[in-house]
């Protein structure tokens, strides 16, 4: 039986003043709340920057947390509410910018890591080039489809709680999703073709990620926790 | 396979399952560390509202850039710190003017007034803005050499730069790291600073005073008190 605090401990213990509960809360979240915050905002710099303003918020608004969801949904909530509000306000065009993780990718064995160990390096390379031309597509969306299909598609979250982290219903995400999905099909036409003969790539859908550590909190999607 | 599912499969691959890269943890972490010790953090830069901001000022800017030019002024004074991409109005038209000898790729148009850094001389301490260039690991010289040809009055002699700070003989920065959230940069010496981001991270290139046929060119990143790498480049 663990006895580290739960997300709710963590976050009341902040609300009543323990200087060093907030930064274990978010420490704890920090690597998912980064991979959206990145595939949202669509370059590294912009991501750090709706991360900050995400984390400044939720440090200073953590007494309005009023304990119905679980604090992850709340944390990513707000996450996503200050990229979001980052991209409507700076109006920034994605397109112009690759994403800068596949910079790092390219001399990593980290992608190699996650992939089978015998990959052919072409087959990698093919990987990368596919997963470059998802990423550039998935920036002409509008920020909002975005934004449900990265919490949805690709962090693998319910529906349900991608509709509480988003503040909206949830036949909004799904309508969201809907639309942001058909105009990938769009743009991304050529690779689907492709893809559909290429049974030695099939990816599982919505992976497990790591969970840095397990919470307590309500059941979610992956990282499957508790 | 329909399509929707090819595209949810395509996002899957597509999911970042990195973690926060160092840099970030560490910059996420002095944010929180200031909000403990209940200090604002200092607001992260919008950068496009401040280009926007800046090309209006631009404009304006490069008429008198004109007179200036007109009149022969093209010297800098290396005795004093001039600050990065706020090199005055001469930035933006010898910018663009030498903008052919640059990668295009390479540099971007983003001049910035020396108004907007009253401040920041007042304290002795230089904003991080918009970077002027993207530059790679890659062959840093060739990158700081094409920059340099973007940049008005480097052609001078005449000042004597100040001892540099000393730095770990390969160049590189193993210590003195302390993060700086709001990403300023404290003066360490007579150069031209302009801002940059190096790998994708923000920084500044300064140009120190040519001496003789050599002009040495430090390279800070934010939050490190030692030049990160120092390259020698042939006098403009």
């Amino acid at each position: 039986m663990s006895t580290e605090p739960t997300d709710h401990d963590l976050l009341r213990a902040h609300v009543d003043g323990d200087p060093d509960a907030f930064g274990i809360l978010f420490h704890r979240h920090r690597d998912r709340l980064w991979a959206v915050a990145l595939r949202t905002m669509g370059n590294r710099e912009d991501a750090a920057d709706g991360l900050q303003d995400g984390l400044v918020a939720a440090y200073r608004r953590a007494g309005t947390f009023r304990g119905d969801a679980a604090v992850t949904t709340w944390l990513h909530r707000v996450v996503v509410n200050a990229c979001l509000d980052r991209i409507r306000a700076a109006k920034v065009r994605r397109t112009e910018v690759l994403p800068d993780d596949l910079e790092e990718y390219r001399d990593r064995g980290s992608l190699a890591a996650a992939t089978p160990a015998a990959e052919d390096p072409a087959d990698l390379s093919v990987r990368e080039e596919r997963r470059r031309l998802v990423l550039d597509a998935l920036g002409e969306l509008p920020a909002e489809q975005r934004a449900a299909l990265v919490l949805v598609d690709m962090e693998g979250y319910p529906v349900a709680e991608a509709a509480a982290m988003l503040d909206c219903a949830v036949g909004t995400v799904k309508s969201r999703c809907s639309r942001g999905r058909a105009r990938l099909a769009e743009l991304l036409g050529p690779l689907l073709a492709d893809g559909s003969s290429e049974a030695d790539h099939v990816v599982p859908r919505n992976p497990v990620p790591p969970a840095p550590v397990e919470s307590d909190d309500a059941p979610r999607g992956p990282p499957t926790p508790a | 396979m329909t399509d929707e599912d090819q595209v949810r499969r395509l996002l899957a691959e597509a999911r970042h399952d990195e973690p926060m890269p160092d840099d970030v943890a560490a910059r996420l972490d002095g944010v929180i560390a200031d909000l403990r010790e209940d200090k604002a953090p200092t607001a992260p830069v919008d950068h496009a509202a401040l280009l926007r901001r800046r090309r209006v000022r631009s404009w304006v800017l490069a008429a008198a850039a004109v007179v200036v030019v007109g009149i022969g002024i093209n010297q800098v004074d290396w005795s004093g710190m001039s600050m990065g991409g706020a090199d005055g109005s001469g930035d933006s038209s010898a910018a663009e003017a030498d903008a052919g000898s640059v990668p295009s790729t390479a540099l971007e148009s983003a001049p910035e007034s020396p108004a907007d850094d009253d401040a920041a001389r007042a304290r002795g301490e230089l904003q991080w803005r918009e970077a002027r260039a993207r530059l790679g690991r890659d062959d840093l010289a060739r990158q700081a050499i094409a920059l340099r040809a973007t940049l008005p009055g480097v052609t001078l002699s005449s000042a004597t730069a100040e001892a540099q700070e000393e730095y770990d003989s390969d160049g590189t920065d193993s210590g003195g790291l302390s993060y700086d959230v709001r990403c300023e940069f404290a003066p360490t010496g007579p150069g031209r600073v302009v801002s940059v981001t190096y790998d994708g991270d923000r920084g500044w290139l300064v140009y120190r005073a040519p001496q003789g046929e050599s002009q040495v060119v430090d390279l800070y990143l934010c939050g490190r008190s030692k030049p990160t790498r120092s390259i020698t480049l042939p006098a403009p």
